[in-house]
């Protein structure tokens, strides 16, 4: 394991499109996935995230580096200066800038966050994507998700009888 | 998870994509629909024919933010989805209505149960009926998961808010609530917020919490709550409005009793919180940031300071101009004084 500066191990990440990114370990650690590696010992050399291409997994660093909770000594030192509630705003303010990406983008740092348990960027990225809906008709949300209807007439109908308290 | 994801740039790919997404993550992305329009999901085609069963959320609110909610119009719905969803686990719960009729108050406490029987993480009640509050019935939380409890419209009692089985609990917003307890206690609070909640009890509400970390008090109708000692505290606000009952009245006629006690029958200290010399400040005195907001008339802050904690890790003070204007003490020197590390003072004149 790499270490640089006293007290700071630090990670390496590897995307399987071949990009290395060294990480601070706690910052890593935001994702419960690698924790768990590093907890296991399973962290020596570099940690390959499979599908996440480096574009993405260096987004998703950029959010931990963000939210890896202040502590130590820059940390300490930080909050004597700026009353916690005040770190909460500016984190929300910052979290919003973030999320201002396209579609497609979004969807990959879904299954990135999903992949790696990253609890607060699953649920960032949900929340935007519910909120591009806005009316919540069925109609809107069949478009939003691109489903096919693959029922038969008939199959379709017993559904909706089975389910009928739903579109009351 | 698809292999390959390195191409990711066309929007329309990317539409087809959600589909493409494991049944988990669609369990947890249905959370954040209204539960009516979760359990729609079931006509879209097989795949979706039962992956509202197993959400992780689950918000009892109204279809259109727009139009009035009423627990009426969703009792049968909820009583359908109850009972045909699977007994997975819940982590957020969200029940949010306008109206309500008394008939309805089972239901909503039914709810909330329930929410806890599936270990609710996240509960958020917030009841917006402007006539009346929602009466939570008076039975104990116990759950070893709930970490986040936000309560808006409802009248708390004494076993509900006794949170000693609650182990996990970090965070309780409770606004614009009546509250019928006169203790509130947990060991696990790490952050809380009581803002514009309303009493008509004639003794103090004890706030106990030792492990609290933020405290926000705010505009409480009623006599002031009285705060235990809170030594992990990091940052507190307490703003004591003009509905605060605590006021002198003597003040009008220029000779505010403040911190002599004896003079008016209301700056007199309330027997029962004879044990602690100060209501407000001495939990308080271990914060870095304060906020320290009241109206003129008030005496609760200048009895306080004659029995003035040090305020030994205090970095950034912000007071208004209260502190400046009461007659019968310097309160501003006096709290100066025993702020010996302080390196921000910001008052709102």
């Amino acid at each position: 394991m790499a270490t640089r500066e006293a007290g700071k191990k630090m990670i390496m990440l590897k995307s399987p499109d071949g990009m290395e990114f060294e990480v601070e370990e706690a910052v890593a650690m935001e994702s419960q996935t690698i924790r768990k590696m590093i907890e296991d010992d399973c962290a020596d050399t570099a940690i390959l995230i499979p599908n996440i291409n480096s574009k993405i997994l260096s987004r998703v660093i950029e959010y931990c580096n963000k939210h890896v909770p202040t502590t130590g000594a820059t940390g300490a030192a930080a909050s004597d200066t700026v009353a916690p509630a005040a770190l909460a705003e500016d984190l929300k303010i910052w979290d919003a800038e973030f999320i201002k990406v396209n579609r497609a983008t979004r969807f990959n740092l879904i299954q990135a966050a999903s992949y790696l348990n990253i609890k607060g960027l699953l649920d960032l990225t949900s929340q935007t994507t519910i909120d591009t809906i806005s009316d919540n008709s069925l109609e809107e949300i069949r478009s939003f998700l691109s489903t096919k209807n693959d029922y038969l007439p008939e199959e379709e109908q017993t559904i909706r009888r089975e389910n009928q308290w739903a579109f009351q | 998870m698809p292999p390959g994801s390195e191409d990711e740039s066309a929007p329309l790919s990317a539409t087809d994509r959600i589909g493409a997404l494991p049944d988990h993550i669609l369990h947890h992305l249905l959370s954040y629909l209204p539960a009516q329009a979760a359990a729609r999901t079931c006509v879209l085609a097989w795949r979706w024919r039962h992956l509202w069963k197993s959400t992780t959320g689950l918000r009892i609110v109204g279809l259109d933010d727009e139009e009035t909610v009423q627990v009426q119009d969703l009792r049968k719905f909820m009583d359908h989805l109850l009972v045909l969803r699977e007994r997975t686990d819940l982590d957020t719960v969200e029940i949010k209505f306008d109206l309500f009729n008394h008939d309805d108050e089972p239901y909503v406490n039914l709810w909330t149960r329930f929410a806890v029987i599936c270990k609710v993480q996240v509960l958020t009640l917030h009841i917006h009926d402007e006539l009346e509050y929602l009466d939570l019935e008076d039975l104990p939380l116990v759950s070893r998961h709930l970490r986040t409890l936000n309560l808006h419209g409802v009248a708390l009692r004494k076993t509900f808010v006794d949170f000693a089985s609650c182990t996990a609990l970090a965070n309780l917003k409770i606004d614009d609530c009546f509250i019928n307890f006169n203790e509130i206690s947990s060991c696990s609070l790490k952050h809380l917020s009581i803002t514009s909640c309303q009493s008509d009890l004639d003794c103090r509400v004890r706030v106990s919490a030792p492990g609290l970390v933020s405290l926000e008090l705010e505009d409480f109708i009623g006599i002031t709550p009285l705060l235990e000692d809170m030594a992990l505290l990091e940052a507190a606000c307490v703003n004591l409005s003009v509905e605060c009952k605590d006021v002198c009245l003597n003040y009008d006629s220029g000779v505010f009793c403040g911190a002599n006690d004896n003079t008016c029958k209301n700056c007199v200290p309330v027997s029962d919180d004879c044990s602690s010399d100060c209501v407000l400040l001495g939990g308080i005195s271990s914060a870095k940031h304060l906020k320290l907001i009241s109206d003129t008339g008030k005496f609760i802050f200048t009895r306080d300071l004659k029995h003035c904690p040090t305020f030994s890790k205090l970095k950034t003070l912000l007071l208004n101009k209260y502190w400046c204007e009461a007659p019968d003490l310097d309160p501003l020197s006096c709290i100066l004084t025993n702020s010996p590390v302080l390196e921000k003072l910001t008052l709102e004149l």
